[in-house]
């Protein structure tokens, strides 16, 4: 009888902690959201070209998860080179070692992905990842532009695919000069037809809550 | 801490003319208004208090309540300008936003009552002082925000108890709650106009 008691009285307070924050997100996509970010300084109007790399660079904490297979790559990047595209840039090819100066496209796009367990994803100088493509054509170093400091998530699978645009014009600190970033973020769960969908109605959004990026 | 002392102490003082009291359990409904509503524009259908009326002669009674109301409402697909902690840049953020106020008022209620102890239907009005804590909350995508703060609350009311018997009580009553914006706004005014049904249980002393 007691040990009812006690029970009815955990039930009731477990309602009542529950009651404080009712109802909320139901479905995985009822936790996506596009995040942005942009330099108030940068006048937008005044960049021409870009160039951008056919290929994400991924992150991840968790070395349980295989390495990523790429498959959504080119779909992501297709709908952050439309989205540039449409609002008046103009796609140019990579810049090489011969490029001259005055041929450079006049900022670069870099798309990164985030799958994370529970984890603070900005590490310092995760840019570093991008050398590769930052090659001989540009004279580094390479540190990340915004002081990016951990975002604390619950324990779901996160997942997030970062846009970057970085001038190509130098700053005088040396560091890379990201203009705007946008994060499509969400929860990695569900098929991959469904994960990608969701990836691009968020990169979308990124685009379309950012007025001030047109040429 | 140090209030509610002094407002036991008088209780206490004046016990020898208490002729009765009564403990009030209410459901309430709440409509947000003003800040609250730009906040979360929706009735909140889950609040209850607890009241304890002691009676100073026939007209008169002092009390307390304690309550609970929770505003929430979905605003879907939004946009809203965030800040990170650590961290001065500011995010915009789309997605599905959930917002929440729980607030619990604590009051001394103060009432007159318009017909005597003999009647069948006991009208009154009455004016609460005391404090609220509210807590303002923000949840989008995998990201939550919350404040919380103590405002200072007056709450004017009118109602009726509608005695059954020596013991037992029918209670309705209407009461406008305001609290006092507090950290630099960031808790809003919370004004809000509640509905009570409720139950009463009297004893004689």
């Amino acid at each position: 009888m007691k040990r009812l008691l006690i029970l009815l009285l955990t039930g009731l307070f477990a309602q009542l902690v529950v009651s404080c924050y009712p109802e909320g997100a139901d479905n995985i996509d009822d936790y996506d959201v596009a995040i942005t970010n942009y330099d108030k300084s940068a006048d937008f109007s005044a960049f021409t070209t870009f160039s951008i790399p056919d290929t994400i660079v991924y992150f991840t904490n968790d070395n349980d998860i295989p390495a990523p297979s790429h498959e959504f790559d080119q779909q992501i990047i297709q709908t952050v080179t439309e989205n540039f595209t449409r609002l008046g840039y103009k796609k140019v090819p990579d810049p090489t070692k011969g490029t001259a100066p005055a041929d450079l496209p006049s900022f670069v796009v870099t798309v990164s992905a985030f799958s994370n367990v529970n984890y603070a994803y900005f590490v310092d100088n995760w840019y570093n990842n991008w050398n590769w493509y930052w090659g001989p054509w540009w004279n580094g170093p390479f540190s990340p532009y915004y002081p990016w400091y951990p975002i604390s998530v619950y324990e779901y699978r996160t997942g997030s695919v970062v846009i970057e645009m970085v001038s190509t014009t130098k700053r005088n600190d040396h560091k890379l000069n990201v203009v705007w970033t946008g994060i499509a973020d969400g929860l990695l769960q569900g098929s991959h037809s469904f994960v990608l969908n969701r990836v691009k109605t968020q990169i979308d959004q990124c685009f379309l809550q950012s007025p001030y990026l047109k040429k | 801490m140090k209030k509610l002392l002094i407002i036991a102490l008088c209780l206490f003082g004046l016990s020898p003319f208490l002729k009765a009291q009564m403990l009030n359990l209410n459901y309430q409904i709440s409509l947000p208004l003003n800040e609250i509503k730009d906040y979360t524009d929706k009735a909140s259908f889950r609040g209850f208090d607890i009241e304890y009326h002691h009676f100073l002669g026939d007209r008169f009674s002092l009390g307390a309540a304690i309550g609970w109301n929770v505003f929430y409402q979905d605003k879907k697909h939004h946009s809203g300008n965030f800040r990170f902690s650590n961290n001065d840049n500011v995010y915009t953020i789309t997605g599905n936003q959930y917002r929440y106020i729980n607030t619990v008022p604590m009051l001394a209620i103060g009432r007159y009552y318009f017909t005597d102890n003999t009647a069948s239907v006991r009208p009154f009005a009455g004016l609460g002082i005391g404090t609220s804590w509210t807590e303002k909350r923000v949840e989008v995508g995998q990201f939550s925000s919350s404040i919380s703060r103590w405002q200072f609350a007056l709450a004017p009311e009118i109602g009726m108890y509608i005695p059954v018997n020596d013991q037992f009580a029918f209670n309705v009553g209407a009461r406008y709650t305001y609290g006092t914006k507090a950290a630099h706004g960031r808790v809003p005014e919370v004004q809000s106009f509640t509905f009570n049904f409720g139950i009463i249980l009297m004893g004689m002393n």
